[in-house]
């Protein structure tokens, strides 16, 4: 079977690329939080929900956002829409910090909205809700970027017919080091895109 | 298409150290969910299923090697042993491969008292993953899935799909979680705690109770590895997302509705015998899972929760109770719903109410969490 990557996102240091090509870039925030608050305004997003997600899940969801735009006004079908993601260190930035609000004494005060966010299908959750997606979804866990499970794992989807279009890649976030490399799959019809196979995508994600 | 079939399974719960135990325990209605009032987990008591630890050190010494393992790992190689034991599957092959499902794994190492007991990356789940794919000295890396609580379901899911592919000829699906002070303050924040034992379906339930274990199932496309009576075989499965709150089921069911009608597509003729429904004893999600099943046309399919027995076991709620609903067939025995006595949902199901006896061929597993996922396998028996 055939697939090709219709469109992908980078987003690490300050920077975010679409195909390849820069399309915003501020080197000068201090931290994730401002840079990616940012680029949320300057790209011209609007949901509000934004604010109440946790790193992890504005990272995925700002890459998304820019993947995505154009992209859902085609009619794709939403049921067969799969987001398939995979990270090195799941929730554990937030899971520090809620662990931190249980630390016993005068400050214990565990908060469910911090607590929702101690898991990373979180990430996926939010962008399936602000699309429609209804397919597929697993959050997958790596030492390393694995290209080889992750991409034989989205074609064996395909093959089996349990999505049509999907969402794939890698979504980090530790300690304000981050890392989005967000790829939109589907069928080659185009002649120009590029084929998706594990070595063309560990090239991609090597490159950057 | 490569058929996929259960081998071999083991549990460790609250309520034995393998599956024959859970199995006695299970069919003769004695659930494993106590109070808690050590302070160490939350200032007030809550109800939860624990793990001896006595037990648990026992049977590790048993297969220990020079190693040092925290509790979480500990749990997993005692379970994946006694799985293996049962089998002349040869875990050191390229063909077999290791996935594990969690939500929190190691998340105690967090905790500023057991900060210091191990290095610093142990807190995550890939360096778990790398200790028991080493003490099993396993060739290939391990998959880890962490998603909610569906992780369990959704792990055979993407086992079946790596053996239909040709990439693997045997899997080992093993789910574990803990009761640790993160999740019970987590779940209490949300005030999704019951200060009872659960009561899933029930009127008067008002909270899930947390539970901790592990379960290990090893699928094969090779039958001929099989040694029980019956032949079990994982058909279809699917995982679908609500795509609306991430922390609270959708009204109308339709992620799980979704996911129960992909499972049944390939044969929509299928006589479900039963259904081990995730029934947590949450006001929201039994009521959504009650719609579901409705929308379904299930609901005259008797029906169980297992967590009035063992409590949320979370990331190993999903191969827990695979395994206890696959004990249930092999037994041909619709195991009561423990806490249930009235009915609490808007739209009613054929809660197993007593234990009683009857033919059971088919089973339709499902599995919902946070994040708006969805999970949903459908297990078959026929005669060896």
């Amino acid at each position: 079977m055939k697939l090709q990557i219709s469109k992908y996102c980078m987003v690490n240091g300050g920077q975010i690329l679409i195909d390849g090509e820069t399309v915003f870039l501020d080197k000068s925030r201090e931290n994730f939080k401002e840079f990616i608050i940012e680029a949320y305004k300057q790209k011209y997003i609007t949901y509000p929900k934004f604010f109440k997600m946790d790193n992890l899940a504005k990272l995925g969801f700002v890459a998304s956002e820019l993947l995505l735009r154009d992209v859902m006004d085609r009619n794709i079908p939403k049921a067969e829409m799969g987001i398939i993601l995979a990270n090195r260190s799941s929730s554990l930035d937030t899971d520090e910090k809620y662990q931190k609000t249980i630390t016993p004494g005068e400050d214990y005060f565990p908060s469910p909205s911090v607590f929702v966010y101690t898991l990373p299908n979180i990430a996926i959750g939010e962008i399936c809700i602000r699309n429609k997606i209804l397919g597929e979804n697993t959050f997958f866990i790596s030492e390393h970027f694995d290209s080889d499970m992750l991409c034989n794992y989205v074609i064996q989807l395909f093959i089996k017919k349990a999505v049509s279009s999907c969402l794939t890649g890698w979504l980090e976030f530790k300690n304000d080091e981050y890392f989005a490399f967000l790829m939109l799959i589907e069928a080659h019809t185009e002649s120009d895109k590029i084929i998706f196979d594990a070595d063309t995508v560990n090239e991609l994600y090597k490159r950057f | 298409m490569l058929p996929v079939y259960y081998i071999a399974h083991d549990i460790i719960s609250s309520l034995g150290f393998n599956s024959e135990e859970n199995a006695q325990n299970l069919f003769a209605n004695r659930g494993g969910i106590e109070k808690m009032t050590d302070s160490y987990f939350l200032p007030e008591s809550f109800c939860a299923s624990k793990v001896d630890d006595e037990r648990l050190e026992n049977s590790f010494n048993a297969i220990k090697n020079k190693s040092e393992f925290t509790r979480f790992e500990k749990l997993i190689l005692c379970s994946v042993s006694n799985a293996l034991a049962k089998t002349n599957i040869d875990i050191n092959s390229r063909e077999t491969l290791i996935i594990i499902s969690s939500t929190k794994g190691n998340i105690d190492l967090l905790e500023e008292k057991k900060k210091h007991r191990f290095e610093s990356d142990r807190v995550n789940l890939w360096k778990s993953a790398v200790m028991v794919q080493h003490f099993f000295n396993s060739p290939n890396k391990p998959i880890i899935i962490s998603h909610a609580c569906i992780s369990g379901v959704a792990a055979q899911i993407v086992a079946k799909r790596h053996i239909e592919s040709g990439q693997y000829k045997n899997v080992v699906v093993v789910g574990s979680d803990m009761v640790t002070p993160f999740v019970a303050s987590g779940f209490q924040s949300f005030m999704a705690l019951s200060p009872n034992p659960c009561k899933p379906f029930d009127k008067t339930r008002d909270g899930l109770s947390l539970g901790e274990g592990v379960a290990t199932i090893i699928l094969s496309s090779d039958k001929s590895k099989l040694e029980s009576e019956s032949v079990f075989t994982l058909l279809s499965g699917s995982i679908t997302n609500d795509a609306n709150h991430i922390s609270g089921p959708s009204r109308n069911g339709e992620g799980l509705y979704l996911a129960i009608q992909n499972t049944l597509k390939e044969d929509p003729d299928t006589k479900i015998d039963f259904i081990n429904a995730h029934g947590t004893a949450t006001v929201y999600n039994d009521e959504m899972e009650s719609i579901a099943f409705c929308r379904s046309g299930l609901t005259d399919v008797p029906v169980n929760s297992f967590k009035g027995y063992i409590g949320h076991t979370l990331g190993a709620a999903g191969v827990i109770e695979t395994v206890m609903s696959i004990l249930s067939m092999e037994n041909n025995l619709l195991v009561k719903s423990l806490g249930y006595d009235s009915c609490g949902i808007t739209h009613p199901l054929n809660i197993i109410t007593t234990n009683r006896h009857a033919e059971i061929n088919s089973c339709l597993k499902v599995a919902s969490g946070f994040g708006g996922c969805n999970a949903a396998v459908l297990i078959q028996k026929q005669p060896r």
